[in-house]
């Protein structure tokens, strides 16, 4: 209780503080509304071995949930009382932020090699603070490109990181196949993980850019013990229909005209204008004479 | 009322910047980034408010266009404008069966153009063929065809096809002759008959052919395709905004199209669904498709609900209105 | 010299219209720079709040300008190949309306274009057309032969006025005329002195320039025509709409010209120069152009009717119902009155040619304004909106007013280039008198031969 007194206090007092600065800007603290913070979290190993960590900060109060700007989120790997600290960083205009785990990077791990992965948005003045914790096993996620005789194919392997560094198979798994688009990833199909190993025939009709590069995802999407994770390669293996698609020349609607279209024109102008210019020849001809007429007139 | 609005609208942007100072000199934490973000030029006002807390318990209601800032938006000139975006050929795919009117990509379109009320440049109609077929909503945006009349007609290259198949209108050179209008088989252009208070919206920002704004009187405009977007990886305003996800837009050379929840193929969605072309016998070869209006979701009808008035007597002459008309009138 | 003297002569004769202005004409005038001030008006009001102030909307987005423009070129082709055809086929009577014709030609060739700009959203940008042109674009076509035809009448004119103009210059003492005319005359003439190698220059010269006009004038009228029907409008695009814009424009220009005859006739008493014969002879080209304009008329709406497309048939049936009257006034009335009053002998007046005339020049700038604006209002996209404005055309003030202003303009500079130089052009009609003359002369010596062949025969 005390502790919400301070806060008020110092609450009434920022809003003095920004009234008297900003009457007209529409920032103000809110007298009446207490907010207290929530964190999400949620991971993807990588292919490269590192592993992302997307954490998003919201506010939420009596009626509305508001992202937080700017918030300094802490990521810790912790094992009973043990707790090293990873790294930080802060939240967006949405409230969201991302954390890459290098590597060599090393987590905690437990027993059953059991992963703890800690993020605490600390208490400030104003906001209370938050934290979360997510719990998992680690993995190695790797895909691999063959390319035999013309046939496409993508082994994947997963293995999940045993309590002394070991690896053990992963078991009976979906793993889907992604290719990269302009503007999002469309799915190409997906195959059976068993034992650790999973292998895809690539479609051969893909296109790709212009010269067939394509940008390949395999995913193992959350998985019970698991989670996420995913490998991306780029490979040369699409069909690149953009040589099918040749820009037209001299057609109506380019910039230069058909060749026939200039040809009549020009045809057409030099044919009436030489009639001009032969008739202003003529009109030049009589006024010479004219002035000659006058000059002998006039002597 | 309107221009009270836009008043309010145009200012936003001015306060929010006096903000950004003024939360500098305060020293409170979060101001760089509004700074930040307030001074990113080239940047127009959504109208969209959007509020967020910073770690002070700050309150701040900012525009949403600068909640998600565009990550290096470059400024296209008009020059620029000219050259497609290399290797890509854009297409959009329309499902008839998934549209029941709700007009959120007509809304978006024209806040993201600024446009007044009455311009459309996606608009939706009430199609029935004839009398006894069924009638069904048709979205119509441009159709940036291969063969474009529009740009054959055009006496100084105002408007122009691009090699990214965007067909685009430079309001710096087109002189408004308005013979690309009659060129159109599809009613896809419209003229700037005054000056309207909204070109004053994106009076700061420098003209681009691919942004459409700011509109300039007595010329020409039209659906652009967005390639402001899509060069920043963002889908055209009426693909996102569709609560249906009937727009699809993609690549026909990467043969992928999205409508934002769902990546298809594009070659194979136009094979299962019988895609085609509107009145494909006249030759333009547009570059916008469209999924046959079969088990439909919506019924006809439900595309009428929450229209404004002045939207919904559009369609008074549609057989099927002039029919159910005089159905309610017997009862 | 026997025809020098004829020449001088004529001169005589129609002085007055050039030296004196009554005050009926004064204020004749005065009240077409009024007419004309009020359009500048318009036109300032128009550049200054945009087009919204016309009548022209998304779907209609030509009106009347258009119209006024298609009207007005289509009187100055008509012009040139009805003067270019009477001259260069040396028809006997041509001599007294020849240089109307030509009037004709240059006036409504300057006026006409000015409509054009009038759909032009920006002005300020017009250079745009030379800077960045696309010969790809029938506007561009449009330039170029407008501006060919231009320098040809106006070539074509400057030949056939030449002499006319020597003549003044020459007589210019006798007539007390001002300082400013004789120079303008002396500087015009071009030291014409009529000396046997300067006349034979120009008959050369005038008989290729007129061949010329007449070629220029069909493409370049059907260039026009090409703006509508290279446009896949269900109205425009048609593939005779060429030679029918070309049969369109002679057949309201021999009616304009039969007007104008009227008016001059009257009010210069030309009553021994501008004969009967004339408006008959004019009269039965404009019947034959009627007869042309009918069938193509006829030909054009029975394809469209009878394989009707859907947007066909929607246009046929907007013209046959909202358009009902003017449909029948532009194309029964207009078509069917020259025919009626100038297939029947009977009927052959002065008066009743000129009313066929009116009627038939106004039926035109109606059939115009059915070709573009029902088009334009039957789009494939079914309109649907729910203003007025953008549904049904319908003009403004402004344009009426602007419409008005160019009919102004050109009775204006049609008064005005009638103060300047004899309406009768002297020289063709004394020329014209000569070659009658010998033709009679040739006649008898051929009747003098035929009676020798008849009376060797008899023997």
């Amino acid at each position: 209780m005390k502790r919400y007194t301070m806060l008020r206090i110092r609450v009434i007092w920022l809003i003095l503080l920004v009234i008297t600065f900003i009457p007209i800007t529409k920032v103000f603290a809110q007298e009446d509304v207490f907010y207290s913070t929530s964190l999400e979290i949620s991971t993807l190993k990588n292919g490269d071995g590192s592993r992302t960590v997307t954490a998003t900060l919201l506010a939420s109060g009596e009626s509305d949930e508001l992202p937080v700007l700017k918030g300094e989120i802490l990521y810790y790997t912790t094992l009973d009382t043990e707790k090293i600290l990873l790294g930080k960083s802060l939240t967006n205009a949405q409230g969201k932020t991302t954390f890459i785990i290098q590597p060599d990077q090393k987590l905690l791990r437990d027993k059953e090699g059991t992963v703890k992965l800690n993020i605490v948005f600390e208490a400030t003045a104003a906001l209370d603070g938050a934290e979360e914790t997510l719990e998992f096993k680690d993995v190695r996620f790797s895909m691999k490109l063959i390319d035999e005789d013309g046939v496409k194919s993508i082994e994947v392997s997963a293995m999940g990181i045993g309590p002394n560094n070991e690896d053990i198979p992963v078991m009976e798994s979906d793993i889907y196949f992604y290719i990269q688009g302009l503007f999002s990833r469309l799915k190409i199909g997906d195959g059976w993980m068993d034992n650790g190993e999973c292998t895809f025939e690539f479609p051969s009709d893909l296109n790709g850019d212009e010269v067939g590069n394509l940008t390949i995802f395999a995913s193992l999407e959350d998985h019970s013990e698991y989670g996420s994770a995913m490998a991306i390669e780029k490979a040369t293996w699409g069909t690149h229909r953009s040589s099918d698609y040749t820009e037209p020349s001299r057609t109506l609607w380019t910039r230069g005209a058909p060749v026939w279209m200039i040809v009549t024109l020009t045809i057409l102008l030099i044919g009436v204008w030489s009639h001009y210019m032969y008739a202003i020849v003529q009109l030049l001809f009589i006024r010479q004479e004219g002035t000659q007429i006058e000059k002998k007139s006039g002597k | 009322m309107e221009n009270e609005d836009l008043k309010n609208q145009s200012t936003d942007r001015r306060k929010f910047l006096k903000m950004g100072i003024i939360s500098g000199i305060s020293a409170l934490a979060g101001a760089s980034v509004i700074s930040r973000l307030a001074s990113a030029e080239e940047e127009q006002t959504s109208g969209e408010k959007m509020r967020l807390l910073t770690p002070d318990g700050k309150l701040v209601e900012v525009d949403k266009t600068h909640v998600y800032p565009s990550e290096g938006q470059e400024y296209i000139s008009p020059a620029a404008a000219r050259q497609g975006i290399p290797h890509r050929k854009f297409v959009m795919v329309i499902d008839l069966a998934k549209c029941k009117n709700a007009r959120a990509c007509v809304e978006k379109c024209q806040k993201g153009h600024n446009l007044p009320p009455h311009q459309e440049f996606m608009k939706v109609y009430m199609m029935q063929e004839s009398k006894d077929s069924a009638p069904y909503w048709f979205p119509k945006p441009c159709f940036h065809c291969d063969k474009p009349l529009c740009v054959s007609v055009c006496p100084v290259g105002a408007t122009y096809k691009r090699s990214d198949g965007i067909v685009l209108i430079d309001n710096e050179r087109c002189i408004g002759c308005k013979f690309c209008m009659t060129g159109c088989p599809y009613s896809a252009r419209v003229f700037n008959w005054e000056h309207y208070p909204q070109f004053e919206l994106g009076k700061d920002q420098p003209y681009s052919p691919e942004t459409s704004v700011p509109g300039v009187e007595g010329t020409v405009s039209k659906c652009d395709f967005c390639p402001d977007l899509v060069r920043e990886g963002k889908l055209p305003y009426c693909v996102s905004s569709c609560p249906m996800g009937v727009i699809y837009y993609g690549d026909i050379l990467e043969d992928i199209v999205t409508n934002g929840d769902e990546t298809i193929r594009f070659s194979e969605l136009i094979k299962n669904r019988a895609g085609y072309r509107h009145l494909e016998d006249l030759g333009t070869q547009p570059s916008v498709y469209y999924l046959p209006p079969v088990n439909r979701q919506f019924p006809i009808d439900r595309g009428l609900n929450d229209l404004d008035e002045e939207v919904a007597e559009r369609y008074n002459n549609v057989p099927y209105m002039k029919d159910k008309k005089s159905k309610e009138d017997s009862k | 010299m026997n025809t020098e003297n004829r020449k001088l002569e004529l001169l005589k004769e129609f002085s007055p219209q050039l030296l004196k202005t009554s005050k009926l004409s004064m204020a004749w005038m005065i009240f077409l720079v009024l007419a004309v001030l009020l359009s500048v008006y318009a036109l300032i009001l128009q550049i200054i709040k945009g087009h919204v102030i016309t009548g022209m909307r998304d779907n209609v987005v030509w009106g009347i300008y258009i119209v006024n423009f298609i009207f007005f070129m289509g009187l100055s082709y008509a012009g040139a190949l009805i003067s270019g055809t009477m001259h260069l086929f040396k028809t006997p009577w041509r001599g007294p309306i020849l240089r109307i014709g030509e009037l004709i030609t240059i006036i409504a060739l300057s006026i006409g274009p000015l409509y054009i700009l009038l759909c032009i959203g920006r002005l300020d940008r017009l250079h745009f057309l030379f800077l960045y042109p696309r010969i790809q674009s029938p506007i561009t076509w449009d330039v170029i032969a407008i501006t060919t035809d231009l320098f040809g009448c106006l070539i074509y004119l400057w030949l056939s006025f030449i002499r006319d103009f020597a003549l003044m210059r020459d007589a210019a003492k006798g007539l007390k005329l001002p300082e400013w005319r004789v120079k303008l005359y002396t500087f015009l003439a071009l030291g014409y002195y009529n000396t046997p190698s300067q006349q034979k220059r120009i008959k050369n010269v005038t008989n290729i320039m007129s061949a010329m006009i007449i070629a220029i004038a069909i493409i370049v009228y059907s260039v026009l025509a090409w703006i509508f029907s290279v446009t896949l409008q269900p109205g425009w695009h048609s593939t005779i709409f060429g030679p029918y814009f070309v049969i369109a424009a002679v057949f309201s220009g021999a009616g304009a010209m039969i007007i104008i005859m009227r008016v001059f006739r009257r009010v210069y008493h030309l009553e021994k120069y501008i004969t009967k014969r004339h408006f008959v002879g004019v009269g039965i080209i404009m019947m034959v152009l009627a007869m042309f304009f009918a069938y193509f008329t006829f030909s054009e709406y029975l394809t469209k009717w009878y394989g009707s497309k859907k947007l066909d048939d929607d246009l046929i049936n907007v013209l046959f119902t909202r358009y009902f009257w003017e449909f029948i006034l532009a194309n029964y009335f207009g078509t069917l009155l020259p025919i009626i009053v100038l297939g029947i002998p009977k009927f052959r007046t002065i008066n009743s040619i000129t009313i066929a005339a009116a009627i038939a020049v106004a039926a035109l700038w109606m059939n115009r304004y059915l070709i573009v604006v029902p088009t334009l209002e039957t789009p494939y996209m079914p309109i649907q909106d729910t203003r007025p404005e953008y549904i049904f055309y319908g003009a403004t003030w402004i344009e009426y007013v602007l419409t008005f202003g160019g009919i102004a303009f050109f009775c204006l500079l049609f008064t005005v280039a009638s103060k300047l130089i004899p309406i009768i052009p002297i020289s063709e009609v004394v020329d014209a008198e000569q070659e009658e003359a010998s033709r009679f002369k040739h006649i008898r010596e051929l009747a003098d031969k035929d009676d020798v062949k008849s009376s060797l025969y008899e023997d």
